[in-house]
């Protein structure tokens, strides 16, 4: 697992990055610091998320529904047991409603489908931060 | 072979390729084949399984999966790297997801694995001998082709 901060200026959030994929938590990592978030840790399973969620308290976390080992739902379902005002954003691919669903039935926040559209993720991100 | 499906597959296919190239995508000659006779090159393997069982594959050369790399990551892969299959993957994932998405939409009730980077080994242990419906579609880091093996259950 990784635990780290952009490189980028400081921000107005902190964000746990959340993904099997490599090229998915890059992705993610380059809006968050659009919008003037910083990443403070980066998991590739849902063990990991629980792990440095614990850790770092972010003020948000960008989940992936579809993981090896522990999946996004079950992942949330741990971070929301550990903290019940967590603030989970679910990423995921189309094909995957039902999960999504789910994981806002368990009390996820928003949900962002891949390929990310930049300008409207970060809408989706600022609104949950900022708790509208 | 659920041939219903061909043209959400391709309309999904397109879409996103549309997305993350930012150019229009020129769909190649559709094909049926057998797996055996398919060379896979990089190929990132899905199986599919609900109302609808079987499997999918996106395939392209490694010269391809270098080019579509690098675009998506926005810098220069000199080789095909962990990165770069996990980059390829990730493009398979959103294809693939927006194809099944379109068939939900469609009524069929079904869902779809996480993308695994596989060998053509690997995939005919998995598949078996089976005819697969083949969309080449060419962009401008090279062809890509999405291989389909459905069957309704």
């Amino acid at each position: 697992m990784e635990n780290m901060a952009t490189s980028g200026p400081a921000g107005t959030f902190s964000c746990l990055i959340v993904d099997d994929s490599k090229f998915a938590r890059l992705n993610a990592a380059k809006t968050v610091a659009r919008i003037g978030g910083r990443v403070v840790g980066e998991a590739s399973n849902g063990r990991e998320a629980l792990g440095l969620y614990r850790d770092l308290g972010p003020d948000l976390v960008l989940l992936d529904i579809t993981m090896p080992e522990v999946d996004g739902v079950q992942a949330l379902r741990e971070i929301l047991k550990e903290d019940g005002e967590a603030k989970v954003i679910i990423v995921s691919s189309l094909g995957h409603k039902e999960m999504v669903w789910r994981a806002i039935g368990l009390g996820a926040k928003h949900f962002i489908t891949k390929p990310f559209n930049p300008d409207h993720a970060g809408t989706v991100i600022r609104s949950v931060v900022e708790g509208e | 072979m659920r041939y219903d499906f061909i043209s959400p597959i391709v309309k999904a296919a397109e879409k996103v390729l549309d997305s993350v190239t930012q150019e229009d995508i020129v769909k190649g000659e559709y094909a049926l084949k057998r797996s055996g006779e398919i060379d896979y090159g990089v190929a990132i393997y899905f199986k599919v399984s609900g109302e609808v069982d079987g499997n999918m594959i996106l395939n392209m050369d490694s010269a391809t999966a270098l080019k579509i790399g690098s675009l998506m990551l926005g810098e220069h892969l000199e080789e095909v790297t962990t990165l770069g299959l996990d980059t390829v993957a990730e493009l398979g994932n959103m294809i693939v997801g927006n194809v099944i998405s379109e068939l939900n939409d469609s009524g069929v009730d079904m869902e779809f694995s996480p993308p695994l980077v596989a060998t053509r080994e690997y995939i005919l242990r998995k598949t078996g001998e089976v005819e697969v419906f083949q969309v080449p579609l060419f962009t401008s880091a090279g062809e890509i082709t999405l291989n389909a093996a459905l069957s309704t259950n």
